[in-house]
């Protein structure tokens, strides 16, 4: 990637993330942890892989299974003109209809409902069988969280996907290797991510979550071989602020008084 | 009625309509037919229930009208969290086919019976709920859901019904049928219980008493104005059902009665509230639990010899 354009994603980055902060803050949401992980895999996403826009029915589509980490998508679709900016200063607010996990509406980016861990995978597959179908170009991406890799119903879609050699489905997972109630490894051991993926038949790429490079040249293998592919996203939960890394209090906690200020200005800097 | 879906599903194949049908690797033979002439319109996407509804999901954003077979308990009780989440409040139009149901699958035990499916499928909000009684009403049910801009669970009862409706008459999608229109004892009835009703009918008839013969296949939405001019009509209302007595059919039609004010006799046949404990064959269990037709038509009479 050239230099300019890296210079440019890594300030967006940081930019997403502000925002997240602050609507976090205006709104007392939590999940900050889990929308900083995934900012960096959203941005490329936006930045340089997703074609097409609704209506465009051939457009690429983007589902966040880990739907609470929705103010990070918010926050992207914003920055990239898909979402009004009018409609993001109004999340989680009364009478309003964006909440804390996103509820489906495709004119504004929201390609699916999900909040509850475990579905994303099935209808980001469904949608790349039928584009199979109807000899559409579209290709899906879908991200997953580690909670949503303890999910039977994820591995019933990565069996599908890999029987029907859906190589327009991508699934990224935001690996930050914590989830609800500790680290993964301590709850449910998931095994080896790559391996777990390879055997289940779908081609695997480990990457940096936070480098835009090595996510950019990953995401640039979706439909290169006849197989679905997984992106094992090596990710910190609630990157980018010192005191929210790998700490599970930030997979609740709004961002409030002093914390919020010396949050803001390790991201200023 | 499992026959008649694959053979309406094929009708609409062949206008043309963007359809695709999903099984969780159920319908043993059933299929055949569609797999050898519309194989591009056939998945079995393998024992595996919530991804069904999942992937359903995503083929109906993309375009298609799908429908998801499996029998009743696994594809609404498994999969409760994919179909609310996935297909209900997205709208999406997809058509859940729900075979065996009520105590169809008898010897097979508790797992295979589904008794609580009618109460869950009408608490969806977006969900058209049909239970159709016979082949025509069966057919009326398939080919009006690819019109549906949303969601619809469909009780589809065994095979080799016959068919309960008369002469030229035919079922009108969301109306309730009146079958036999003397008298002012009702019987209203679904799904397979619709035979037993009529049989029972029939039984009545020789005692003297006469009833009449309504069938209610479309559940949700509910035709409040037939019920209401039952109401005013009747002074004996009975209500059949193969589910329990809790939340079916009779549940819903016992709201509108108290809501318009209907002081006569009602009683509602359905299965108590417990699981089989017992199992035999079908015609059994029904009996079991009173839901044979010269039970229902011993309680009829009884209830009769009240008023």
């Amino acid at each position: 990637m050239e230099q300019e354009k890296e210079t440019r994603l890594k300030k967006l980055a940081k930019d997403v993330r502000i925002d997240i902060l602050r609507i976090c803050e205006k709104t007392n949401t939590g999940h900050v942890g889990s929308a900083f992980s995934v900012v960096e895999i959203l941005l490329v996403l936006y930045s340089e892989i997703v074609k097409g826009r609704y209506p465009d029915h051939d457009r690429d589509r983007v589902i966040l299974s880990k739907g609470h980490a929705c103010s990070a998508l918010y926050a992207t679709l914003t920055r990239f003109g898909i979402m009004d900016e009018s409609i993001f200063m109004k999340f989680a607010s009364n009478g309003f209809r964006l909440g804390h996990h996103p509820h489906y509406e495709p004119s504004i980016g929201l390609e699916a409902n999900t909040g509850s861990l475990g579905h994303g995978l099935s209808i980001g597959t469904g949608l790349a069988y039928a584009a199979n179908k109807q000899n559409s170009p579209a290709r899906t991406v879908v991200i997953l969280s580690d909670g949503d890799t303890n999910e039977g119903s994820t591995w019933e879609a990565a069996a599908f996907a890999a029987h029907h050699r859906l190589a327009n489905l991508c699934m990224v997972l935001d690996a930050n290797k914590m989830q609800a109630l500790g680290f993964t490894r301590d709850i449910i051991w998931p095994g080896e991510y790559m391996d777990r993926w390879k055997s289940f038949g779908w081609d695997v790429i480990a990457v940096d979550g936070h480098d835009v490079n090595q996510l950019t040249e990953a995401f640039s293998n979706i439909g290169v071989r006849d197989k679905p592919l997984a992106i094992i996203a090596d990710t910190i939960k609630g990157k980018g602020v010192s005191f929210m890394e790998n700490s599970l209090l930030w997979h609740y906690r709004p961002p409030k008084g002093e914390e919020y200020i010396k949050a803001l200005e390790e991201l200023s800097i | 009625m499992r026959t008649t879906f694959v053979n309406s599903f094929m009708r609409l194949a062949e206008c043309g309509h963007n359809i695709h049908l999903l099984t969780s690797d159920l319908g043993f033979k059933l299929f055949d037919p569609i797999r050898e002439k519309y194989p591009e319109h056939f998945t079995n996407v393998g024992v595996a229930e919530a991804n069904m509804i999942g992937i359903a999901a995503g083929m109906a954003i993309q375009g298609f009208r799908v429908f998801c077979y499996s029998i009743a308990p696994f594809i609404i009780f498994r999969a409760l969290d994919q179909i609310r989440a996935d297909i209900c409040h997205m709208k999406l139009p997809v058509t859940l086919l729900a075979a065996g149901s009520g105590l169809h699958y008898s010897y097979e035990g508790m797992t295979h019976h589904a008794i609580e499916d009618i109460a869950i499928a009408r608490a969806l909000p977006n969900m058209t709920v049909l239970a159709p009684g016979d082949p025509l009403e069966c057919e009326v049910s398939v080919n009006e859901t690819v019109n549906l801009h949303g969601p619809c669970y469909l009780r589809l009862g065994g095979d080799h019904n016959p068919v309960v409706y008369e002469n030229s008459q035919r079922p009108k999608f969301g109306e309730i049928s009146c079958l036999q229109s003397n008298g002012n004892i009702a019987i209203i009835a679904n799904g397979e219980m619709l035979l037993r009703a009529k049989k029972a009918i029939e039984l009545l008839k020789k005692e003297g008493i006469i009833c009449r013969l309504y069938s209610i296949y479309t559940l949700k939405p509910i035709d409040h104005i037939t019920i209401e001019k039952i109401a005013r009509e009747c002074s004996c209302i009975v209500t059949l059902e193969e589910h329990n007595v809790i939340n079916g059919i009779g549940t819903a039609i016992t709201e509108i009665l108290f809501s318009c004010g209907y002081l006569g006799k009602f009683k509602k046949f359905g299965i108590p509230d417990e699981y089989a404990k017992e199992l035999g064959d079908k015609e059994w269990l029904r009996d079991h639990y009173g839901l044979g037709h010269q039970k229902i038509a011993l309680e009829i009479k009884k209830l009769v010899d009240c008023l």
